[in-house]
Formats: structure tokens, C-alpha cells, sequence
């Protein structure tokens, strides 16, 4: 297992030299002059040639390339093209605000989603399976700004009126502060998993190991959490884990609504919006790391939970 | 005395704001927390490293300046008056050219360091450093900073003196020269005209002179070094040359601790308007000193930190969160009671991008003020008891500028451009409703353009509005001879200003109605600035969309970079290339003339020739619009999007 961890690590190796690659490439090929961004409108052509020299932006492509990865393995990620600070303290600190929304996120998404999915696939076409597959095709289709804006809108400002409290409409702060994120984000997520427990578990319970645990007199909750679930968790860890990879990545129209701090609005508001090329570079590494670190937890995953996996 | 203001009671009748009674008998609440939520937060709190007015915003309750700029009504006519803040007061030579400011005696900066003259120099001369690269470093600056000297050659005049003919001073207004060359106490340093003469006293030579001088110069200081070994005081000697070897200089001098001495190279009224802006800030000098040493000649690492002598200290910052300011217990201002500033305890400045998210955190109490109400949501948080809308005109005009050379490009095989007859300029003006753009793509939260400057910025006079007339619009393209339809091309950017795509579609639409056809080109902002930051023989640009606020509320700056022909591009901002020598003189005038009733009628003149010409299809000046909970008193907007908080209070 230790082997296969540490082969599965090596092999993260060049998926990121190609994530660096690209994200290198198209940073720099969006249209718009960082240095007449940093020096203002009224710069002259001077000072704008400075700046570009001090930045190293007026040189070829590849040798930028090839600087910019020596500095990497130190861990260097550059500096800000705009405040000049280091980039990487920055990009972390926004990750670990948006690690925290991702986790809350997740479990919402992972408590309902499941509820949801058991309770459909064990009554299967039952008024609580229409309801919930409804919901779950509201939980996709509805779009988080404004979900995010009709709960705080609600469970904010309505409930503050009505019984002089509400949850915390934005910011970060208290455990309550994440409420209303959590649910906006979890939701598509909970929708997804719901579906996908439904079908994986009304598969297995089709099966004839299900009907053996019957007969040898099991109890049906039993048999629902031991021989079903644990058989059905497979592709559901696949799902939960491509969904907790992609809300790794910052979801930036959440982060928005709720004035979260995290990594999504960095790149945008900090990143892209002033073409601070290092900021940008950062965040997007750091997320496409995040998203590595998760798939090969999932692959690990597997092992525990289907012991015939085997991987060396 | 107290510095409320009602600013668009004159223009926006309908949204005036009642203000509380500011007699200094008016019982106010001490101390409490204030929130205030903007959709943006500060990219840094050091004056030499900021762009955006929520920064601004910010920064001025914790950094002052020497001066700032109050507006206020004066029986209908609004008045722009800089008051002492850092400076008591201040004084100018009869040229106009040397200014004297005194400053306040006993201030102390947030980490207990005295105020005094040479810490103004310091802050002055970082954001005046063209490696700084502060962003308002040309624009608001521009006159205080004087380029580096490259190469200069002297003459020894006579047995003390020599005589730099210097090339020192870069810029539209040639070489005129004063320069703050470390004068030690046996040398005289005297400037005229392009001339610089150091003098010795009697006896001693020019060599020794060169000598003196290049032993005294210190950092910051222009430094002198000589090739001419062989002057020995008799007046035959070979020519000085002078080479700049480091450093740079300004026109700010500290000549004794309580004294700050400018010497511009010409006279130029609005220099107290300059100095009130947040980029002219001072800052404590010990961190900002330790900076400097250790990466000059900005300083790294002062993005996060700032000490002034502000109403409030930086107290926390979490970027892309919230900002805290406490109270500055040994503040010095007091109100006009005598009751010691600021009145509040804390200000927590939220950053809260969303708009609706913004206005719910606001009808939820949990905000006290929140910036940039939407215009859709006025209404509503009209109809709620505890708040209390602000509607400031904002200094911002929006226009579209018209290329107005013969040719586009302004070369001898470039095409015809009909924008160049001044028919046609009038004619769009004529032709497009102000009006209905105000009213409807802008809510009404929008004021007309009578002028090609607000009516709060000293030097105003209403010329306008261009009146929507189809017929005459009609009737003066056919006088211009234009072939119609007419073909343009407009650029607009997208996003950068309030509904300026809406805006730009609208034009379009009604030109259309005279016949006129615009191809629409929207662009990424950076690049658009890019498009038509071209010398005039490069220039592809026809008509585009821009907006300019006049952030120093003086005429000179909203007029002398968009008219004066010294001002096109690159560099400067005259993008349509319009020239007129009338108002090339008015405007040169303008800077220059002391009296403040005499430059009134010189801007006024000068924007009656402008208007005339129409080189803008002039439009409309933006709104701000500011909610503010009914228990905080005393919140004052400012014309230049800025929140004044230090006489605020909590009911």
C-alpha cells in the first residue's frame, strides 16, 4: 500500500508540470498589459519598458517558463505584480478558508445526499423518493447566487425581523457563519450524491447476497448499512470525491454572495481582474494540488472500503 | 464650521438628504463600533501603492494630509475650500511659484513619533520617486517631482560662482529649473530660469566650490561631480559638467522642523487642490525609514501597516474580509464644541462584493453604512424606516470622446474623418437624450452633463446641456455636407463604469436615428486603454466611452489633460487629439493666475469654447448612492467617493 501511495505521489509529478505549463501559457496569453495595469493610465512608455524589464515580461516566453520553475521547487511562488508581496503565504491562507467552506460544504452534502439516496432506494417510488429525486433535480438546476440570496434572504434577514435573530448573512467568522455557504454549496453536490446512492443502492439490494442476509433472519438495518451501503460506497466515494476536488477550487459565485475569503474570489478579484499573473499561477497550482491530494485519497479510499482492492 | 455638505441639492432636488444640525451645542454619543460594507476592499493602506477611492476611502481616517478639500453649500453655490489639516497654514510668493506651509506644532503619529517637517519631505519624495511607481505619481503629483538631471554642463562665471546651464526639468514646460541642491552653509544656491549658480563666499574657487558641493550632497540630493581639474578660480576656465550620479530631486525642502517649503517651476494654482489627495498622505517615517534602508528606494513590506496621525489606528486587516480602525486616543482635531475627535470607538470596514448581499446586511442592521446601492433597490430601502438614503453626486463624468484629427489615422494617406468638422460634433451631441439615458438606463440616479466638469469642482460653469434635437441635428449634417447614413466606429469598455455597455447601446441607438450607424466594438478595460493611448498618426480610434473624475474638485485637473493640445497621447489623456490655442491658452492661464474669482472666468471662458467645439459627446456624471442605518449621525459622503467618519456617532 505505502508503495503504491508513494508511486501514485511520483506520478502526481507530471500531471502538475502540465498543469504549470498551462497555466503559465494561458495566463499569459489573455489579452490586457500588466505593466500599464500596475503604473496607471498616464504612464509613459519609459517607465511602462521599467516595469516590464523588472518583471522579466519582456523576455521570450520559455525563459520566463524555465524561471519561473526553478523558483518553484523552492517553493517560491513569486511575488504580487500589483501590492509586490510574496504570493505564497497569500494563495494558502485564501486555500485554507476555502478548505474549511469545501469541508462544511461536503458534509452537508454528504448527510443529505445520503439520507436522501437510502431512504429513495429503500422505498423506492414511495412519495419520499419522489420528493426527494425532486429535490435533487432543484438542488442541480438551481443556480448558487441565487439560492444563496433567497436562504439569506430568508434564514437572514426575514427570521431577524421576525424573531430578532438570523443567521449570519456573510462574512467569516463563527461556526454559524458557515450555515448558509454550506448549504448553497453542498446543495448540487447533495442532489448528485442523493442520485447516485439511489441507483448504485437499488442495484444492490437486486442482488442475491441481500436476499441470503434476509433469510439468514438479519435486520433490515442491517442490512441497508452493512451489506448494501458498504457495498454501494464505491462509486459514491468517486462522486463525493470529484465534487469535494472541484469545491476545492474555490467556488467563486458562492464566495462571492457571502463575502467568503477564499481562493475562488482571490483569483478573480485579486488575480485576473488586475492581471497579477504570479497570484494567479499560485492559486491555480495550489488547486490543481488540492485536486491531486483528493483523487489519490480517494484511490486509497477504495482499499479500506472494498478490501479485495489491492494495489500492489 | 462642522463640514456637512449637500452636495446635488442643487442638481438632484428630489434626492436631497436632510442632515442633522451641526451647531456645536448638539448632543452627540461617544464611542461604539461602526460597520461599513464596501464591495471592495483596500489593496493596501501605503499611500504610494493605491488606486481606487475604497482604498482612499479607508486610508484617510488612518494617514492625513497637509490639506484636505471641504465642500460646502453656499446659498445654492457649492464651494470648494482646502482646509489645514497637517498644515496650519501656508503662504505663496508673490510668482506664485515658492509655497510655504507651516505645519500644526504638537502632533504626534500613531507610534508616538513627533510630526515634523523632514517626515513630510520623506513621504512626499517616496511618492514622488519615479521608481515607486505610485500610481497617481504624474497625475496628481506631476508638478512637484522633477525628473533626474541627465547630463549637465556649467560654465564658471565668474571666480566664485558657476553657472549649470542645466537640462534638468522634463515635461511640457521646458527647462525652467529650481533645484534643492545640499547647501551647505558657506554655499548659496540660486536658481533662475535654467540656471543654477552656486556662490562661495569671497576667496574661494570654483574648484573648491565644485568641491564643497559634491562633499554635500546627501542622499536624495542631486549629486555633482566635475571634470574640470583644472579650474583654479581665474575665470578662464574649461566648461563644468555636472553629472547626475544618484538619486533624484523634488521641489519639497524642509528648512526648519516645522516648515515645508515647494518651489514649482511655474506658478500653478491648484497645487493645495493636489495636495489634499490621498496620494499626497503622510506617513510615520521610522518604519517607512527601516524600509527604505533595507530596499531602496520604496521600502518593501508597507502594504499591511500603516502609522499616521489619523482619527483612527490600524488596529486589523484580513485581506478580502474586513479592516478595523480604533480610536486614536491622542487625536489632536476637535469639534467646533471642543469635544475631542473621533466620536467612535471603532470602524470595521467589511468587504462585501455582492450587492444584494450588501443592502440585506444593511436592512439587517448588522452594516450600519453600506457604498453603492443598487439603483433598483432604492425604492424598497426608501420604504424602510431605519435607513436613510445618501445621494452625492460623484465627480465622475462620463463621456464619449470623438477623434477629431482630419484624417484617422492622422497620416497623409489615412481616411477622411467627418468628426473633424465641428457640424458634426454638435450634431451627435444633438442627436443623442441625455435625458432618457438618465432616466432610464441610469434610474435617475444620474445627473446630465451641463458642463464638461461637475458643478462641484471650482472653476464650473454651466454651458450646457446640449438640448435632444433631432431636426437641428439633422440640419446641421446637411450643412456639414455628410454623406448619410454616416458610418462610425465606437469603443466602450465593458463593466469599467455604471451600465456603460447599456449606455454605449443606447447612443448607438439613437444616432441611428439620425442616420448615423455605430459598429459597437466593447473591450477588456486595460486593452481599450491600450487602443486609444496612441500618438494621432497611429490612432485607428473614432468615437469611445470614458469617464473622468475630476478628483482634485479643481477645474485645472478636469480640463488642462482632456483639452490641452500639450496632452495627447501616449501618456496623456487628450484621446481625441483636440486642439484649440484659445483654450490651450486658458487653460495654461488657469494654472497660473493666483486670483480665485479671475481663474472662474478664465475656466469659464474656457469651457464655453470647449462646448462649443464638442470634441465630447458630453453625457452625464454618475450618483453614489450611500445607505446609512437612521442611528448614525453625522456620516458624511464625500463628492469624491470617500466616507468621512470622524464625527460620526451612534444613536
Amino acid at each position: 500500500m505505502l508503495s503504491y501511495i508513494a508511486r501514485r505521489l511520483l506520478l502526481t509529478i507530471p500531471t502538475l508540470l502540465g498543469v504549470t505549463f498551462l497555466v503559465f501559457a494561458v495566463v499569459r496569453l489573455q489579452p490586457g498589459d500588466p505593466a500599464l495595469e500596475i503604473a496607471g493610465q498616464g504612464a509613459t512608455e519609459e517607465v511602462l519598458r521599467a516595469i516590464r524589464q523588472e518583471l522579466g515580461l519582456d523576455r521570450p516566453f520559455l525563459t520566463q517558463y524555465v524561471d519561473f520553475m526553478e523558483k518553484l521547487l523552492r517553493f517560491d511562488l513569486g511575488k504580487s505584480l500589483k501590492t509586490k508581496e510574496p504570493v505564497a503565504p497569500k494563495v494558502w491562507g485564501r486555500f485554507l478558508n476555502t478548505l474549511e467552506l469545501a469541508l462544511a460544504a461536503m458534509a452537508v452534502a454528504v448527510t443529505i445526499g445520503f439520507i436522501a439516496g437510502i431512504i429513495s432506494a429503500v422505498r423506492p417510488y414511495s412519495i419520499w423518493d419522489n420528493i426527494s429525486m425532486v429535490g435533487a433535480l432543484f438542488g442541480v438546476s438551481m443556480p448558487v447566487f441565487w439560492q444563496g440570496l433567497m436562504l439569506m434572504l430568508i434564514f437572514s434577514l426575514w427570521l431577524q425581523q421576525a424573531i430578532g435573530w438570523g443567521f449570519p448573512a456573510t462574512g467569516r467568522g463563527t461556526l454559524l457563519n458557515l450555515v448558509l455557504p454550506a448549504i448553497t454549496l453542498g446543495t448540487s453536490s447533495a442532489a448528485i450524491i442523493a442520485r447516485m446512492v439511489r441507483s448504485t443502492m437499488l442495484e444492490i439490494l437486486r442482488q442475491e447476497y441481500i436476499l441470503t442476509a434476509q433469510a439468514k433472519g438479519a435486520s433490515p438495518m442491517s442490512v441497508i448499512f452493512k451489506h448494501a451501503l458498504r457495498n454501494a460506497l464505491i462509486p459514491v466515494v468517486t462522486v463525493v470525491g470529484l465534487a469535494f476536488g472541484g469545491l476545492l477550487s474555490g467556488a467563486v459565485l458562492t464566495e462571492n454572495v457571502f463575502a467568503w475569503p477564499g481562493i475562488g474570489r482571490l483569483i478573480v478579484e485579486e488575480g485576473i481582474l488586475t492581471r497579477d499573473y504570479p497570484i494567479v499561477q499560485g492559486a491555480i497550482l495550489l488547486v490543481a494540488l488540492g485536486f491531486v491530494i483528493v483523487n489519490l485519497l480517494v484511490d486509497v479510499l477504495y482499499a479500506y472500503i472494498d478490501p479485495r482492492i489491492r494495489y500492489d | 464650521m462642522h463640514r456637512y455638505f449637500l452636495l446635488g441639492a442643487v442638481l438632484v432636488a428630489a434626492f436631497l438628504i436632510p442632515v442633522t444640525d451641526t451647531g456645536g451645542q448638539q448632543q452627540v454619543k461617544i464611542g461604539g463600533k461602526l460597520v461599513v460594507a464596501q464591495g471592495t476592499d483596500a489593496e493596501s493602506v501605503d499611500p504610494i501603492n493605491f488606486s481606487a477611492s475604497p482604498t482612499a476611502s479607508i486610508m484617510e481616517h488612518i494617514i492625513q494630509t497637509l490639506v484636505r478639500l471641504d465642500v460646502e453649500d453656499r446659498g445654492g453655490q457649492l464651494e470648494t475650500t482646502p482646509k489645514g489639516v497637517l498644515a496650519e497654514s501656508w503662504s505663496v510668493s508673490p510668482d506664485g511659484r515658492v509655497w510655504t506651509f507651516n505645519l500644526r506644532r504638537g502632533i504626534k503619529f500613531h507610534d508616538g513619533t513627533d510630526l515634523d517637517a523632514s517626515v513630510v519631505k520623506l513621504s512626499l519624495e517616496r511618492a514622488l520617486h519615479p521608481d515607486c511607481a505610485a500610481p497617481f505619481r504624474s497625475a496628481v503629483l506631476g508638478r512637484l517631482a522633477y525628473s533626474p538631471a541627465s547630463a549637465t554642463t556649467g560654465t564658471v562665471a565668474d571666480k566664485n560662482a558657476i553657472v549649470w546651464r542645466a537640462n534638468l526639468l522634463l515635461g511640457p514646460e521646458g527647462n525652467n529649473v529650481s533645484v534643492a541642491i545640499a547647501s551647505g552653509a558657506s554655499l548659496g544656491v540660486s536658481v533662475s530660469g535654467s540656471a543654477i549658480t552656486v556662490t562661495a563666499p569671497a576667496g574661494t574657487t570654483a574648484a573648491a566650490v565644485i568641491r564643497a558641493v559634491n562633499e554635500n550632497a546627501a542622499a536624495n540630493k542631486l549629486v555633482w561631480a566635475s571634470n574640470a581639474p583644472g579650474s583654479d578660480g581665474s575665470g578662464a576656465v574649461a566648461p563644468v559638467t555636472a553629472t547626475r550620479l544618484s538619486g533624484f530631486a523634488t521641489s519639497v525642502e524642509a528648512p526648519d522642523a516645522n516648515t515645508v517649503r515647494i518651489t514649482l517651476a511655474s506658478p500653478f494654482a491648484p497645487l493645495l487642490q493636489h495636495l489634499a489627495h490621498t496620494a499626497a498622505t503622510i506617513v510615520s517615517a521610522k518604519r517607512v525609514r527601516e524600509a527604505i534602508a533595507a530596499a531602496p528606494p520604496c521600502g518593501k513590506g508597507l502594504q499591511d501597516k500603516v502609522e499616521g496621525t489619523g482619527p483612527f489606528m490600524l488596529k486589523e486587516w484580513r485581506r478580502g474580509e474586513r479592516m478595523v480602525l480604533v480610536k486614536n486616543p491622542n487625536y489632536w482635531e476637535r469639534d467646533a464644541a471642543g469635544r475631542q475627535l473621533p466620536y467612535l470607538d471603532e470602524i470595521e470596514w467589511r468587504v462585501i462584493p455582492d450587492d444584494a448581499a450588501r443592502m440585506i446586511e444593511l436592512e439587517r442592521g448588522t452594516v450600519h453604512i453600506a457604498v453603492r446601492v443598487p439603483p433598483l433597490d432604492v425604492p424598497r430601502l426608501q420604504r424602510d424606516p431605519n435607513i436613510v438614503l445618501d445621494f452625492t453626486t460623484s465627480v465622475r463624468t462620463i463621456y464619449i470622446g470623438m477623434n477629431v484629427r482630419d484624417r484617422i489615422p492622422d497620416t497623409p494617406t489615412g481616411a477622411a474623418n467627418p468628426l473633424a468638422d465641428r457640424r458634426v460634433r454638435q450634431a451627435l451631441n444633438y442627436c443623442v437624450d441625455k435625458e432618457a439615458i438618465v432616466r432610464t438606463i441610469m434610474g435617475g440616479q444620474a445627473r446630465v452633463s451641463d458642463a464638461p466638469i461637475v458643478p462641484q469642482v471650482f472653476g464650473y460653469a454651466k454651458v450646457g446641456p446640449y438640448p435632444f434635437d433631432p431636426a437641428r441635428a439633422a440640419a446641421l449634417l446637411r450643412e456639414a455636407g455628410v454623406t448619410l447614413p454616416l458610418r462610425l466606429k465606437m469603443h466602450h469598455p465593458r463593466g469599467r463604469y455604471v451600465r456603460d455597455v447599456q449606455v454605449a447601446q443606447a447612443v448607438q441607438a439613437m444616432l441611428g436615428t439620425c442616420r448615423i450607424e455605430v459598429e459597437l466594438i466593447p473591450m477588456e478595460f486595460v486593452s481599450f486603454l491600450a487602443l486609444i493611448n496612441k500618438a494621432p498618426s497611429e490612432a485607428e480610434h473614432q468615437l469611445y466611452l470614458l469617464g473622468w473624475g475630476t478628483i482634485t474638485l479643481d477645474a485645472d485637473y478636469g480640463l488642462y489633460s482632456l483639452f490641452h493640445s500639450s496632452q495627447w497621447p501616449p501618456g496623456p489623456f487628450n484621446r481625441g487629439y483636440y486642439k484649440n490655442d484659445r483654450v490651450d491658452a486658458l487653460l495654461q492661464q488657469g494654472r497660473e493666475e493666483a486670483n480665485p474669482d479671475r481663474r472662474k472666468a478664465i475656466y469659464a471662458e474656457a469651457q464655453r469654447l470647449i462646448w462649443e467645439d464638442a470634441p465630447w459627446i458630453f453625457s452625464h456624471s454618475e450618483s453614489q448612492i450611500t445607505g446609512i442605518r437612521r442611528n448614525v449621525k453625522g456620516a458624511d459622503v464625500h463628492v469624491t467617493e470617500r466616507l468621512i467618519l470622524w464625527q460620526t456617532w451612534m444613536d
